[in-house]
């Protein structure tokens, strides 16, 4: 009974959170420079009857609230308007670059959080000892590094230097493949490259993380209670320290899904990527308003959806969390 | 034979100022079934000394000498592994258990089935779950509750949970570094009653430490009294109560209020302890002593015998004891 309530107050929270951002989200595009028409016709010589014409036929003669009224019908049926440059509705069109992104990510995301836990419980045990120094050192330089110029660097060594993998794009175009193996591992030889520079721009992040969630662990006076139990140093760790630490990381990552997205922008622009990242540079370059906005939309939900998941996670992982 | 024999355990903590002298020269001695109280103000080593007792010091403490026998095995050279051994199982230590003593994430049941699994692996997870929860019930806790996480108790009840854990493996020693503190009054006499039933009951050595004189006083057959990291006085309870010599101990006394009196202000002892990195040349108590005559401030008092079991470090009462002797 206490779960569903704090389950339905974390629902309410992340609605709120939506929709408030669905308003913002709604005026930013509106208070934009630029006419939406201008974009749309690209004709700098249309009469001004048939620009009006136009205009009704859009509903951008209706006032403000009743346009924003609308807005919000069509969202309920799924409808996110149609793209300015692909004439398509913009939902469809970032389904599409769904699956792309999500490999990308998903993968990336998935070994560098495995990889940096790892990382920064090792550095954390060793603390101040070399391989604390040279770990953290390691993890503070690939923190800072721009992701763009890191995947620069990464084609100009492998691809263009080694000729070991392609510089870009999900697989080669207009190539028919002998067998459903070979063509999953001409897949997996274009992966490379981008999920080894996402996950090498994150790893050093959640290191980090970890590693000081482990130190501030052992300090803890149960640490000192479950050594007096006698358990053996890697069990105090793997019991106590390592679950323990864990805590702050679930709520970390998904707080930090908004700028690993940010991340994959860059990442996909580099190797050509035909993920969400790369159809929100296109859409900002071509000035494709509503797919924009639907875009920002989209992944606004998933950032709060994710962290409605954390909450939920959390809750299970620490049971102090229904309390409060 | 003693079960646990401390023999001039030498402490100290090496800081970049340099070492802090937290423990000095303590030696004392616990038999089966008798209660040690440990007294002193915050900062007098006592704290130390416990850590030293059970090897848990921080990486920054270190026993610089003396020797620590359990049993008559002297362990202040164990190597951690064989520390390992025997916490829990021959020495375990109760931790103030209103603070964060337990794993807020853990029910309290798996915390204790781990420090038994630790020991007697031969036992099987319902034996070990079994075991927990009769010592819920020796510590006078619903059984059922060991599925319970530590915020669902209250800080006397954790205090509770915390000593059934210490009790868990059958140790000979116990020590209780300041268990009741942070509890109310009512709830403190409790654990301390709960405390010296176990001890009489199992006879187990307990070791209290404390910075309250009266519920030392209260469960102790022996109380060892600490001033900026030497003892100063170690006498039977009921003869150090009677009679005490040392001038710290006289002020100490001086703090316990007693029902009857008129209603005042308890008399602080002025001053307060010394710098441990540079300690004093003589009595480290010289700068707040009221009776100190100069000669305090030079020479270094040691611990003598005033009579069999009481023993005493002042220089005022070892001249006494000199003059009626020759």
């Amino acid at each position: 009974m206490n779960n569903r309530k704090y389950l339905l107050k974390k629902f309410m929270q992340a609605m709120i959170t939506i929709f408030i951002v669905l308003i913002f989200n709604y005026f930013l595009f509106r208070v934009m420079p630029g006419d939406p028409i201008r974009v749309l016709i690209r004709n700098p010589r249309i009469s001004v009857d048939a620009l009006a014409e136009i205009r009704a036929q859009f509903g951008l003669d209706l006032p403000w609230y009743t346009q924003f009224i609308y807005y919000l019908k069509d969202l309920l049926h799924g409808n996110l308007g149609s793209s300015f440059y692909y004439r398509e509705p913009v939902l469809n069109i970032i389904m599409e670059r769904v699956p792309a992104t999500l490999i990308l990510v998903g993968t990336g995301t998935i070994i560098s959080i495995f990889l940096g836990i790892i990382i920064g419980v090792v550095v954390a045990w060793k603390r101040g000892t070399k391989i604390d120094i040279i770990g953290l050192g390691i993890c503070l330089i690939l923190y800072s590094t721009p992701a763009f110029w890191f995947g620069i660097l990464m084609v100009m060594f492998f691809a263009v230097y080694l000729r070991v993998f392609p510089t870009g794009l999900m697989s080669l175009p207009g190539v028919a493949y002998s067998s459903l193996l070979d063509q999953f591992m001409t897949s997996l030889r274009h992966l490379f490259l981008p999920v080894l520079t996402f996950t090498l721009i994150y790893i050093g992040g959640y290191a980090i993380i970890m590693r000081n969630s482990v130190i501030e662990v052992l300090n803890e006076d149960y640490i000192i209670t479950a050594r007096a139990k006698g358990i053996s140093y890697i069990q105090l760790l793997k019991r106590h320290a390592v679950p323990n630490a864990l805590l702050p990381l679930v709520s970390m990552v998904a707080i930090n899904l908004g700028f690993v997205i940010a991340g994959a922008i860059q990442v996909e622009t580099v190797f050509s990527w035909p993920g969400l990242g790369r159809l929100m540079y296109t859409a900002l370059l071509n000035r494709d308003y509503p797919l924009l906005q639907g875009l920002f939309l989209f992944l606004t939900t998933c950032v709060v959806g994710a962290n409605f998941c954390a909450d939920i996670l959390y809750s299970y992982l620490d049971p102090r969390v229904k309390l409060s | 034979m003693s079960i646990l024999e401390v023999e001039s355990l030498t402490t100290y903590y090496k800081l970049r100022k340099g070492m802090v002298k937290a423990c000095e020269n303590i030696s004392f001695s616990l038999e089966k079934g008798e209660g040690l109280g440990l007294v002193g103000e915050s900062g007098c080593g006592k704290t130390t000394a416990a850590l030293s007792l059970i090897r848990l010091l921080p990486e920054n403490g270190e026993i610089m000498g003396g020797s620590i026998n359990i049993n008559g095995r002297d362990i202040a050279g164990y190597t951690e592994e064989e520390m390992r051994q025997i916490r829990m199982k021959e020495i375990s230590i109760i931790f103030q258990g209103a603070m964060n003593a337990l794993n807020p994430v853990r029910t309290v049941g798996t915390q204790i089935v781990e420090a038994i699994k630790v020991h007697y692996n031969h036992l099987s997870d319902k034996e070990c779950w079994e075991r927990t929860g009769d010592l819920f019930e020796k510590v006078e806790i619903d059984r059922e509750r060991v599925r319970d996480y530590p915020h669902e108790f209250s800080g006397g009840m954790r205090q509770r949970v915390m000593i059934a854990m210490a009790l868990s493996c059958d140790p000979f020693v116990v020590i209780g570094d300041e268990p009741t503190t942070g509890l109310d009054v009512m709830v403190q006499a409790q654990v301390l009653q709960l405390l010296e039933d176990l001890r009489k009951e199992q006879g187990l050595g307990l070791l209290l430490i404390s910075h309250d004189l009266a519920c030392v006083g209260e469960t102790c057959d022996k109380i060892v009294v600490m001033y900026a990291g030497h003892i100063v006085e170690y006498a039977p309870t009921d003869i150090l109560f009677k009679q005490p010599l040392h001038p710290y101990t006289k002020s100490l006394m001086k703090a316990i209020p007693s029902i009857g009196q008129k209603r005042e202000l308890i008399p602080p002892i002025p001053g307060s302890p010394p710098d441990l990195i540079n300690p004093p040349a003589g009595c480290r108590f010289f700068a707040r002593c009221p009776e100190a005559v100069a000669e305090c401030e030079r020479k270094k008092p040691v611990l003598v015998s005033v009579t069999e079991d009481h023993h005493c470090a002042c220089l005022l009462v070892d001249s006494k004891v000199s003059d009626t002797s020759g």
